[in-house]
């Protein structure tokens, strides 16, 4: 079959769609993905303040998702980003091979650091209340 | 001999994306690319943050796509 790829997808939607819109917005985006894709995981980051005023708002409610499609589907989700009301901002990225594994990876590294430093800390807690 | 003299003796600059082995920089990481930019929001030179040519380029693409996103300014001020 045609060779697929991972892509990543940012889309910034309007605080004048109201929580509910966004919300909507949100889960068309998921649904349209998760029909021509593998939908890989969603990352919602919220209300940001823009860098730049837009169409003369100062927010945005980001979201990110990564996906792997084939080549052409990238092109007809951009061109329903700019016929959907409600998202000012979108980008869609295709992922540098071999980019994922450090990102998965590190998560772990870190929980085995911070382990074995909680335990000791504990134990000093309980020290003095035993005398 | 006397090409250098005394007391003028630069720092070497080291490109920090080499230091910290980052092969893709991400578009995402606002505080990071912020390092690499003025006041007034323009990208640095590599004559100033001595970052190495690679990485310049993949550097300018990073901050151009935070800037289509409006998660950094285009110009500032």
């Amino acid at each position: 079959m045609a060779l697929k790829a991972n892509y990543e997808t940012v889309m910034v939607f309007s605080m004048k769609q109201g929580e509910d819109g966004i919300q909507a917005l949100i889960e068309k985006f998921k649904a349209l993905i998760e029909k021509h894709a593998t939908l890989q995981s969603v990352d919602e980051w919220g209300k940001r303040k823009l860098a730049y005023l837009i169409n003369k708002e100062a927010e945005g409610y980001y979201v990110l998702m990564n996906f792997e499609s084939e080549a052409e589907f990238p092109a007809e989700l951009d061109r329903i980003f700019k016929i959907t009301d409600g998202v000012i901002r979108s980008l869609i990225i295709r992922k540098p091979e071999g980019s994922e594994i450090p990102v998965k990876e590190e998560p772990k590294a870190e929980e085995a650091a911070e382990a074995p430093a909680e335990a000791p800390a504990e134990e000093a807690v309980e020290a003095p209340a035993a005398e | 001999m006397a090409d250098r003299p005394m007391g003028n003796r630069r720092r070497r600059k080291v490109c920090g994306f080499c230091v910290d082995k980052i092969e893709h920089i991400d578009y995402k990481d606002i505080a990071r690319l912020r390092r690499y930019m003025s006041e007034r929001a323009k990208i640095l030179p590599r004559r100033v943050t001595g970052t190495c040519a690679a990485h310049q380029r993949d550097l300018t693409t990073a901050i151009k796509r935070a800037r289509q996103l409006a998660l950094l300014p285009y110009t500032s001020d």
